[in-house]
Formats: C-alpha cells, sequence, structure tokens
C-alpha cells in the first residue's frame, strides 16, 4: 500500500508520487507534500522473530522462537519480537507493564497532571458558586506545598502559576477574613 | 529544558487552544509530542529510526487560539479608545470618522484569518510501522516547512536517506500501522494480537445514580413548589443545588479515578456550569428588576430592604421555573446515561487503509 493522505487516509497516487514528493489526494483533493524515511522501506525485517532450533534458548513467552536477550529485570529469555529497549538494557513485555524492579524512567512517563495549572485554576473556578471560594485558600495552600518540588511538565515549564494561584487564593481569603470581621462586628454592636 | 539525561528543544508549531494545546519538542534520539488539555499532559515519543513519513496535506484549519482570541479583545478595546479619540476630536470641532477605519481594518483582519485558514493551512501526520498521529500543532504550512527543516537532518542523520524511485519500493511495504483484520505485506500470516481489553468503565455507581436523582427529584421540587412559599422554595432550592454540586464534584473525582465513564462527567460539568450560569444570571436579573422598582417607588427604606436579601429574590416564580426545568432536563439526560450507558459501544468503521 502507498503513503496515505494526511487528511483522509486514502492511499495517494503512486504516478504522482513518482514525479516528487508532491501528490493529490484522489479521494479529497488535498496537496500531499510526502517525506519519506528509509524505515517505511525496512519494515518487516526486524520484526519476524527466528524459529528456535533444537538445542537452542528459546523465548519465554514464544517457545517456537529464537532468544536473543535475557530481560534485565527478571531474567527470562525474550525474542526479537518480545525485546523492548528500555533505558539501556533490554526487558520483558511483562517488566515493562509492570515497572518492575526500580522507579519508572522519564523516558516511560506517557502523561503528567499540571498541578500548577490545577492551582491557578481553583480561585477562579470556584468563583461560579462564589460560598465556595471559602475553599480556595487552604486548597491551594495545600496543594502548592504537596507539589512545589514534584517536577510540573517534562517539557520547559515555569512555576509562576503556584503564585498566581496563591496570590488569587489569599486575595479570597482575605476578602472572607473581612467579611467574618465584619458580621462578628455587627453582631457584637447589636448585642 | 534537562529531564534526567533527556534534554528538550521545543519546535515550531504550538497550538494554545481555550482548553486543547500541543506541541512538539526534539529529545536526542526521538520526538517528543505533547497534548495538553488544562489539567493533563500526555506524551507519546516518536523515535527518529521508527519514522516512516510525514505527510503535510493540504487542510482548511480554522482555529482560534488563545493568542487571535487576545488580539481581537485587544481590538475590541482599541474601539472604545477610537470612539473616545473621535468623541474628543469632535468636541474640539473636528470632524473625523475614525470608527470607519476601525470597522475597515476590522474586515481586512477577518479576511484575511479567513484566508490563512483556507488557503494557507494543513494537516500533518507522523507515521511508524504502528502508529499513524496527528501533529496538531502544525497546522499553517509555513510552520509544517520549518518544522520539516528542523527534524528532516536528523532523520537522515539517524537513518539514512532514502533511494530515489521510493514510489515503486513503497507499494509493496506498509505505510503506517495495519488496519485491523489484515496483515502486512512483509510478514505474512503473522497473527496480529488482540487489544488489550479497556479497562471496565460504567455509568452506574451509587454516586452517580445520587447525582442523576438529585437533578430529577430537585427539578421536579423546583416545579412542584414553585408557586409555594418563599421560606420554603429556598430551603427546597439550597438543600438540592448543595448535593447536585457535592455529588457533581464526586462524579469528576470518581471519573478521574477510572471508575466512571466520560459521559457522566461531561453531565457532572454541564450541571455545574448550568448552577453557576444560573445563579449569575438570577442575581442580574433580579438587581436589574430592584433598579427598575427602586427608580419608580417612593419609599427608598423598603426597596433598600429588597436588595439586603440576597437569597429572596431567588423565589421569583420564573427564575425556579426555569431552574426547575434544566435541572428536570439534566435528570433525564442522566436517567438515560443510566440506562443506556451499559450497553456495549458499536465498533467503529475505520478508513485508514
Amino acid at each position: 500500500m502507498p503513503v496515505p493522505c494526511a487528511r483522509c487516509g486514502m492511499p495517494l497516487p503512486k504516478w504522482e508520487l513518482r514525479n516528487g514528493e508532491a501528490a493529490d489526494c484522489t479521494s479529497c483533493g488535498s496537496r500531499n507534500v510526502v517525506r519519506l524515511f528509509p524505515a517505511a522501506l525496512a519494515q518487516g525485517a526486524a520484526a519476524l522473530a527466528e524459529i528456535a532450533l533444537e538445542g537452542e534458548a528459546a523465548c519465554f513467552d514464544h517457545p517456537g522462537k529464537r532468544a536473543v536477550s535475557a530481560c534485565l529485570q527478571c531474567g527470562r529469555f525474550v525474542c526479537q519480537l518480545c525485546a523492548v529497549e528500555f533505558g539501556e538494557g533490554v526487558w520483558c513485555p511483562s517488566c515493562v507493564a509492570g515497572s518492575r524492579g526500580k522507579a519508572k524512567p522519564a523516558k516511560s512517563e506517557a502523561s503528567r497532571t499540571l498541578w500548577d495549572t490545577c492551582a491557578v485554576s481553583i480561585p477562579f473556578a470556584l468563583l461560579i458558586v462564589w460560598p465556595l471560594t471559602i475553599l480556595s485558600l487552604p486548597a491551594v495552600a495545600a496543594l502548592a506545598i504537596m507539589k512545589w518540588k514534584q517536577p510540573i511538565s517534562l517539557v520547559r515549564r515555569w512555576r509562576w502559576r503556584f503564585g498566581v494561584g496563591l496570590a488569587a487564593a489569599l486575595a479570597e481569603g482575605g476578602l472572607w477574613v473581612w467579611l467574618i470581621w465584619h458580621l462578628v462586628a455587627k453582631a457584637r454592636r447589636g448585642a | 529544558m534537562e529531564h534526567g539525561n533527556q534534554r528538550y528543544r521545543r519546535l515550531p508549531g504550538r497550538r494554545r487552544g481555550f482548553i486543547f494545546g500541543s506541541s512538539i519538542w526534539m529529545g536526542s534520539d526521538h520526538l517528543l509530542l505533547v497534548k495538553s488539555a488544562r489539567f493533563r499532559e500526555d506524551y507519546k515519543r516518536f523515535y527518529f529510526r521508527d519514522i516512516q513519513a510525514i505527510v503535510t496535506a493540504k487542510a482548511p484549519r480554522f482555529h482560534i487560539s488563545t493568542r487571535s482570541a487576545l488580539i481581537a479583545l485587544l481590538w475590541l478595546c482599541a474601539l472604545a479608545a477610537v470612539n473616545g479619540l473621535e468623541f474628543g476630536l469632535n468636541a474640539r470641532g473636528i470632524g473625523m470618522n475614525l470608527t470607519w477605519a476601525w470597522w475597515t481594518v476590522s474586515v481586512a483582519l477577518i479576511a484575511t484569518w479567513i484566508w490563512v485558514s483556507v488557503a494557507c493551512s494543513c494537516r500533518c501526520r507522523i507515521y511508524t510501522a504502528v502508529s499513524s498521529d496527528e501533529l496538531p500543532s502544525l497546522y499553517r504550512t509555513w510552520t509544517a516547512r520549518r518544522f520539516l527543516e528542523k527534524v528532516e537532518p536528523k532523520l537522515v542523520e539517524a537513518q539514512g536517506v532514502v533511494e530515489a524511485n521510493w514510489a515503486d519500493a513503497v507499494e509493496e511495504r506498509q505505510v503506517g500501522p495495519l488496519p485491523e483484520g489484515r496483515t502486512g505485506l512483509a510478514s505474512p500470516g503473522t497473527p496480529t494480537p488482540p487489544p488489550p481489553p479497556p479497562p471496565s468503565k460504567t455509568v452506574r455507581t451509587p454516586i452517580s445514580v445520587l447525582f442523576v436523582a438529585s437533578l430529577c427529584l430537585g427539578g421536579l421540587a423546583e416545579l412542584l413548589t414553585v408557586r409555594a412559599a418563599a421560606s420554603v422554595g429556598r430551603w427546597i432550592l439550597l438543600g438540592f443545588v448543595l448535593l447536585q454540586i457535592a455529588t457533581a464534584v464526586a462524579v469528576v473525582v470518581q471519573n478521574y479515578m477510572g471508575k466512571l465513564r466520560p459521559s457522566m462527567r461531561n453531565l457532572a460539568i454541564v450541571a455545574l456550569a448550568s448552577v453557576g450560569f444560573w445563579y449569575y444570571a438570577v442575581q442580574m436579573a433580579a438587581g436589574v428588576a430592584i433598579s427598575l422598582r427602586n427608580a419608580r417607588s417612593r419609599n427608598p427604606a423598603a426597596a433598600l430592604q429588597t436588595q439586603v436579601q440576597p437569597l429572596g429574590l431567588l423565589d421569583y416564580p420564573v427564575s425556579r421555573g426555569i431552574a426547575g426545568g434544566i435541572g428536570l432536563l439534566l435528570g433525564f439526560a442522566g436517567a438515560g446515561l443510566l440506562l443506556l450507558g451499559e450497553r456495549p459501544s458499536e465498533e467503529k468503521v475505520s478508513f485508514n487503509v
């Protein structure tokens, strides 16, 4: 199958790709610019695990396939299909799934919660139902204290959102203190 | 940014949406696609040695970024400034129609945005043997071009250069992942492993049932007591609103913990937003009504008394009727989700051949 169109996924016409790297999709009519790399042509060769002959070490999960390496964590033999390059060694799929042995390397992280965005959003989101803003200062302060030292994002990101969230929560907390003080003073005057 | 041994450099293109955003970063041996959804970032890595192709297709993209929204807001502020300037000039006897110029530039800006969205926009996809992913941050052709200029040398360094007549060679290969139910040409007979079962999520938990019940009962109680005394209506309203808020927050938390389906979470978010919207809408409408009444009243003390009882405004039959109607509608939607949500979803047809 030739290269699929980036817009509709239908195959791009080969006769157009022969003339260069651009082709018009015959389905959606979009002009596609294709940058192809050798991995597209070498596909399949590496994925096939070799059959283990008699007396040869075989894969733990695929007894019929020749073992090419041992898992760095559990020591099980793995075939070409099962070998997962993980960190500096080869792991078996079950150890990768369970992150057995040591902490997860940073490279394997698939997602992170942005606690700084949570901290900056809480004071403003609670304004929707304003009596709930009484909770914003303790919530943001607790979040900032607990998560300040944790890495925020895998890529570049500063911590100013924690500061903005704390400032907004402090302002709301200050207003609450003033309101309560005002009500207490009023009640005392009335008594 | 250095993380452990990994240093990432941002590549051209960034999508800044109101909720969703995206960017691409270059590591030592891979590209990192970062997709953010307000409070969460998802990462996907594409190793240089695995990337088969990067395809860019021209396509209209009408994306309103937060940056363009800010420009539009500033431009609206400029209208106020223009009007003020015009008023000042007119007061000094200098007649100048600046508002006309503002409108002309506005139309030109909108026309430019439409032209760029239609003629200079694209969709960019990156293919590996097992994945076909769109790169959302690359939605303008010039950004995609600059991205390729930065990435291509790294890919060539890792993989080398593709042969000249690749169009014929690639015909016998599979670019991108295999469609479901088919095996690749290069590996005949290789059985494709079944996908892992999705985590079991449901729409029926005690919390979600309580949430839907609070919506239905709250809406019904509101509608039935529209003509009841203000004190009775106020407590009914407050009781059910607090219950709805508490259960809606619990539903969102349960969805975050992976127990509830997103449909119920969406209903909880809509319910929370509608409570907030209704609350402020009623306050504003009541404020306008009081202002009008005060303007007509000859007894300022009585008018003031109404203003210092904000919750007293909530017992207006119209506002309570609207609240009841919204609650009942959301409750019906929730009941529908509870009844239909347990059915297995139908298989989607994929055109990714």
